[in-house]
């Protein structure tokens, strides 16, 4: 074996077919010919199969790259001016003032229609909201005023005046809105769900109120 | 006191943030694509149909809103000798087809006279 190994490297290997012949018994060095070809036609025949095979899809949505490559999972801190936001903010005034039905007055606290105001004001949409951060476990976020761009399950992401975004959790804050001449404070904790699921999700009764 | 509609704050939801997505398309694409994408989603949600005349501004693909030469190039082409008005979204580059002969009439059974019955205040 050793010598026909040396005698291989020797003739610098130019074809596979002479280091077969050299390797195989024989009584099989005459079949060498043969089988390569039949190999060759499976060969072929593959590939015409796996042409056939795929079909287009169409892509209905984008995809979640896509999405990362145009840029719609970050909003960079500078991004947003605040002149564009406040058309939105007076967009929201006509919105709250239709749905809460101020034009004919606000029930009374303790009376029927008190739940049901408070129940659109939960099923309300945020966007475009002025909104303050009254208390706060953090205290760096107190203070902070802003109209609300984003509104995700856990955050809300507000453009203050000097052009800056900073996003805030819900569950540690309470916020301050003010619609006309009423004040109304709303607990973030409360708020905790996807914007489009929250309309349909049902309201817990009672929550427990923080120390 | 109002009649009750079903769905009526879904309706008046999307509304307002079909609004929104509308004013911020020529100042930040991604916010208008953001709000566009909520609308759908809530009306699916609600279970709701959004009338055809909003659904056809709203990009198949990334769902911002369509408007002539700020988000989209419309062009009237002949596809098997029938015109078609065609979008292409500038953001995604998504394409968008509707039919548009002139003797024709396109319209969907909403927006004919006769499907209105009655009109709620």
């Amino acid at each position: 074996m050793e010598e026909t190994t040396d005698s291989f490297n020797q003739q610098a290997a130019n074809s596979i077919i002479n280091f077969l012949k050299t390797n195989v018994p024989k009584n099989e060095v005459q079949k060498i010919d043969s089988e390569l070809k039949t190999e060759l036609v499976f060969a072929k025949k593959r590939s015409k199969q796996q042409k056939r095979k795929p079909i287009k899809k169409k892509t209905r949505c984008l995809t979640r790259k896509e999405k990362k490559t145009l840029g719609f999972y970050n909003i960079p801190r500078h991004s947003v001016k605040y002149e564009d936001v406040v058309q939105m903010n007076k967009i929201w005034l006509e919105y709250i003032t239709e749905v809460l039905a101020m034009d004919e007055g606000v029930p009374e606290p303790n009376s029927k229609n008190w739940e049901t105001l408070t129940l659109s004001l939960y099923k309300a949409d945020y966007h475009g909201s002025m909104l303050t951060v009254v208390r706060s476990k953090c205290p760096s976020f107190i203070n902070k005023t802003g109209i609300c761009i984003m509104d995700t399950k856990n955050t809300f992401k507000i453009v203050s005046k000097d052009n800056i975004v900073t996003t805030i959790p819900k569950k540690e804050c309470v916020f301050e809105l003010y619609l006309k001449k009423f004040k109304v404070t709303l607990f973030g904790k409360l708020l905790c769900a996807k914007p489009a699921e929250r309309s349909t999700k049902k309201v817990k009764g009672h929550l427990h109120p923080d120390l | 006191m109002r009649q009750k509609i079903q769905g009526n704050d879904a309706f008046q939801r999307i509304n307002y943030l079909y609004q929104i997505s509308k004013a911020m398309a020529s100042k930040n694409t991604i916010l208008s694509s953001y709000y566009g994408n909520l609308v759908v989603n809530i009306a699916k949600k609600n279970v709701l149909k959004i009338h055809p005349e909003v659904k056809r501004q709203i990009c198949k693909k990334c769902r911002s809103i369509l408007i002539e030469n700020v988000s989209t190039n419309m062009k009237i082409r002949n596809h098997n000798k029938l015109k078609r008005i065609e979008w292409k979204c500038n953001i995604c580059g998504e394409r968008k087809g509707l039919p548009a002969e002139k003797n024709k009439d396109h319209r969907v059974w909403v927006e004919k006279e006769e499907a209105v019955v009655e009109i709620i205040k």
